[in-house]
């Protein structure tokens, strides 16, 4: 199941590749990358801080942090689901295992996300906020999102060689958690009857600990960990068994 | 080698066309979940040899297509059973895996990772992929302003290059001027000589006829003959003069 992993040339090689693609011709390289979250990030603030009046310290890197941490979700599982059938000459014409275009299409997406949220750091501590020892964890949490985000996209990656529509059905999904996890208002707001509810997406954890890492200066819940770390793993697994399970007819179908 | 036991393979031909979740989820509402079954290969039985040329001829149709994506694992067979040793490099499409934007330089990297050749084995093959290409001169131009017939050239090159155990050529010689062509069938010969095993599909009896020294006839996914390159063309070709 996890044989092909074992081709680290292959998946560096193209990861690298699509990376270079997608920044090489574009004057601001990575800036575009940035460009985008930091706008919508300046109209929520106004939005959420003017509008809804919600008061939590920090409240624009709170809102930055909670959308760049979502991107990668959100990015790297719509366009990791096309990663199949957008490569469908790999799939017809050669034999490399078929998780390899969803692995490299979303490793390529974690390596920007990270990027972006180093980014993050000399500007949140250029406005005073206190990063210290807790922010070593960054990578660890990246890592754990990783295995959800590529469990997800081998879900959603096999299904649209079948189901070409999926996507439309996915972006709504995608909508549905952007406000169902706390990016552009307080956990408070939540009322406590449905707390523990809303306390099992995952998202919602991952993003307290990215901000509690690079926000708070503190170590992430354990809770939270161990919760966001198991639900990963279960993703990824599942992911690659029902992968493994509908790749058989890739060629065929595609 | 490569021994090829009883070989059957089934498309499904749906009875409509069912590509959406929406298309789906309506079908199953009906209750409709027909499909046509059709047999692309039946019973296919063959051995390929050590160090051999094997050819694979027949009609539009036959099936040939189909079996060498079952041999090169990119399809499965339905029943029967593949037995293959060796590493295979297969060019059933040239260029598979060449992205346009990036340099002809980067694609022949690209190209050998995709084929299971390490980096390392890339770079002193590098020189001599751009010699045999004729193309030095733009090794680093990006490939949409190729030509069809310089990315035809570089990539017969570069998929040659990788030293494969057994190598699956389709019907890909239909490429570039006649001197290039020539060259083509040389260094197929010239591999073949170093111990590379060759299976050849294609419809040319001529190219058949010179290239190989065994060859099958498949006609409707059935092997008609099988057997010596001549005797297997001749089938061939009185069946198509009845």
């Amino acid at each position: 199941m996890f044989s092909y992993l074992k081709q680290v040339d292959l998946i560096r090689t193209l990861t690298a590749s699509e990376f270079k693609l997608r920044y090489r011709g574009s004057l601001l390289g990575v800036g575009w990358s940035l460009l985008s979250p930091f706008l919508l990030a300046i109209v929520l603030y106004f939005v959420f801080k003017n509008v809804f009046r919600f008061e939590v310290e920090n409240f624009a890197f709170y809102l930055l942090i909670g959308i760049f941490v979502f991107r990668f979700l959100s990015i790297g599982t719509s366009v990791g689901m096309m990663s199949i059938i957008s490569k469908a000459h790999i799939v017809t014409k050669t034999s490399i295992p078929r998780e390899i275009p969803t692995i490299t299409t979303t490793l390529s997406y974690f390596f920007s996300s990270f990027i972006e949220l180093l980014i993050l750091i000399p500007i949140l501590v250029f406005f005073g906020v206190r990063i210290g020892i807790p922010i070593l964890l960054l990578p660890v949490l990246q890592i754990v999102y990783f295995l959800l985000v590529y469990g997800l996209n081998l879900f959603l990656s096999a299904f649209t060689v079948y189901y070409r529509d999926l996507n439309q059905v996915w972006e709504v999904v995608v909508n549905i958690l952007f406000f169902a996890s706390p990016l552009v208002y307080p956990i408070s707001i939540i009322p406590a009857n449905i707390l523990p509810i809303y306390m099992l997406n995952p998202i919602t954890r991952s993003i307290e600990m990215y901000r509690s890492v690079m926000l708070y200066n503190a170590f992430p819940n354990v809770i939270d960990f161990g919760y966001v770390l198991i639900f990963s793993s279960i993703v990824f697994i599942l992911g690659h068994l029902v992968f493994g399970r509908l790749q058989s007819r890739f060629a065929e179908v595609i | 080698m490569i021994i090829g036991r009883n070989i059957s393979k089934m498309f499904r031909i749906p009875g409509e066309k069912r590509n959406t979740l929406f298309e789906a989820v309506m079908a199953f509402v009906k209750g409709r979940r027909r499909y046509d079954e059709f047999w692309a290969l039946k019973n296919v039985s063959f051995d390929v040899k050590e160090g051999e040329i094997f050819g694979i001829t027949g009609p539009n149709g036959s099936g040939k297509t189909t079996l060498l994506e079952i041999i090169a694992d990119i399809i499965y067979q339905d029943e029967g059973e593949l037995i293959v040793n060796g590493r295979i490099t297969s060019i059933l499409a040239l260029g598979v895996g060449f992205n346009p934007e990036l340099t002809a330089r980067e694609n022949v990297f690209l190209y050998g990772a995709l084929m299971g050749v390490k980096r390392g084995r890339m770079e002193d093959k590098y020189s001599t992929i751009f010699e045999f290409a004729e193309l030095k001169r733009f090794e680093n131009m990006k490939l949409k302003n190729f030509s069809s017939g310089m990315n035809a050239r570089l990539a017969f090159s570069t998929a040659i290059a990788t030293e494969p155990n057994i190598l699956l050529l389709d019907e890909v010689l239909a490429v570039g001027d006649i001197e290039f062509q020539r060259k083509c069938m040389d260094e197929i010969k010239n591999v073949n000589k170093n111990g590379t095993t060759i299976v050849f599909v294609s419809h040319s009896v001529e190219a058949v006829r010179s290239l190989c020294e065994r060859a099958m006839f498949l006609d409707n996914g059935e092997v008609i003959a099988i057997g010596d390159a001549d005797e297997v063309v001749n089938t061939y070709l009185n069946s198509v003069a009845e």
